[in-house]
């Protein structure tokens, strides 16, 4: 009969270095142990004498001489990598500068010295413009010209910068208010009503932005 | 200029002293160093992939491979375990790598059911041909569970140590203790079964 308590117990003994007294007195135990001896010697044969393939070493230097081409073409990459970001920066700063002489028009309210996110204004906010340097701005409370800024020209609320204009106005009376950004710098002189301007920079052909700003 | 780091190789200056290999690091001979390693563990390495793998073109993949990365990584080897250990850490880890991208690795290596059946030791003496036995042991080692195989492999087939196997492996030697303790008994009875097949055909 097989004797269990070995493979279930003895074994564990014997890979753990320990004296397994039972087994001296058990024959069944006993065979089972040389039964495992005979594993144990059969495990290191496997393979035995098998060398592969001859010229294997050869192989390696094969292998590890293709690699270092391989490596140096990794590095051409690296470096062309390198110059195309540095191509794009250098365009993308160019491009950025060119953005900047003709700034998006921006239309903010500022409140307690913090422009806010929607253009729902207050009596005693402040309506900022910001505009590029080839642009006019004409402001309208109601349909009537409240403020008319020429480019590169300062005047009260009309402030030329590095980079165009920004006017401030404070909003001090409730009601529609219109901001007028037109394109063409001295193209027209306003009227003084927005529907009179309005036609004749139509007439004119003169693109132009139209903000509404309501104020409570 | 790179300084290699020379290995401690404390585990294996019992089989080899491996000082050639450590002077030809030191002089920064890494042609030599390794025309070196491969001479001494080339065929020890093919073997343990053989095992691993049981697939020849695999092994000899394998060996291949743990001598390239042996090469590129010498500089970064730094002789906290022994020469060997490292080598066959590598092996190790390409044959896992190599089963897997053949998609052998489910069928080769998941375990047998577990049997009730306990090894049958009655026969008395049996004369079994060595080759026989190592070809059957082959196949009855790729049908243990991957962590116990290998154990099995690193204690009995490499006959390492325990903390020798336990260096590679990366597990404790006292867990590897276990695994081969339960691995054996099955590994007995793959063997006993395809013996008594052979026996009855």
């Amino acid at each position: 009969m097989s004797c269990e308590r070995y493979w279930r117990e003895g074994i564990v003994l014997v890979e753990h270095g320990l004296d397994d007294p039972h087994r001296e007195g058990c024959e069944s135990c006993t065979r089972a142990h040389a039964s495992r001896q005979e594993l144990i010697e059969a495990l290191p044969t496997i393979g035995a004498g098998d060398t592969g393939d001859p010229h294997w070493q050869a192989k390696v230097w094969r292998r590890l001489r293709e690699q270092r081409p391989r490596g140096l073409r990794r590095w051409h990459w690296q470096l062309a990598s390198a110059l195309a970001a540095a191509c794009f920066l250098v365009l993308w700063i160019g491009r950025d500068r060119t953005q900047i002489a003709d700034v998006h028009p921006r239309i903010e309210i500022i409140k307690g010295g913090v422009a806010m996110r929607s253009l729902a204004a207050h009596v005693g906010d402040h309506l900022r413009v910001t505009v590029g340097e080839t642009s006019d701005v004409w402001i309208y409370r109601v349909d009537r010209l409240a403020l008319a800024c020429r480019a590169r020209t300062p005047s009260a609320g009309c402030a030329p910068s590095a980079h165009g204009m920004v006017v401030d106005w404070r909003l001090s009376v409730p009601g529609q208010h219109w901001v007028l950004v037109i394109e063409a710098a001295g193209a027209l002189r306003p009227r003084g009503n927005l529907d009179e301007d309005l036609g004749a920079l139509e007439s004119a052909d003169v693109s132009y932005e139209k903000h509404r700003v309501p104020v409570r | 200029m790179v300084m290699w780091k020379i290995p401690g190789d404390t585990a294996e200056q019992t089989s080899h002293d491996n000082a050639d290999i450590r002077a030809a690091l030191r002089a920064n001979d890494v042609h030599r160093a390794l025309t070196l390693m491969m001479n001494r563990y080339g065929d020890e390495v093919y073997r343990f992939a053989y095992v691993m793998t049981r697939s020849y073109p695999l092994a000899e993949e394998v060996r291949q491979q743990v001598f390239v990365e042996v090469y590129r990584d010498l500089a970064s080897f730094e002789g906290r375990a022994s020469l060997s250990a490292w080598i066959f850490g590598i092996a190790r880890h390409r044959c896992l790598d190599a089963t897997k991208k053949h998609r052998r690795w489910v069928h080769r290596f998941k375990n047998d059911p577990p049997s009730d059946e306990e090894p049958d030791d009655r026969e008395p003496e049996r004369e079994i041909d060595r080759g026989k036995l190592a070809k059957i042991l082959a196949s009855c080692l790729a049908k243990l569970a991957p962590a116990a195989r290998d154990a099995v492999v690193l204690r009995y087939h490499r006959e390492l140590s325990y903390d020798e196997a336990s260096a590679i492996a990366g597990d404790n030697a006292g867990t590897l203790q276990q695994r081969v303790a339960r691995a054996l008994p099955a590994l007995r009875r793959c063997v006993d079964a395809r013996l008594h097949t052979r026996a009855r055909r």
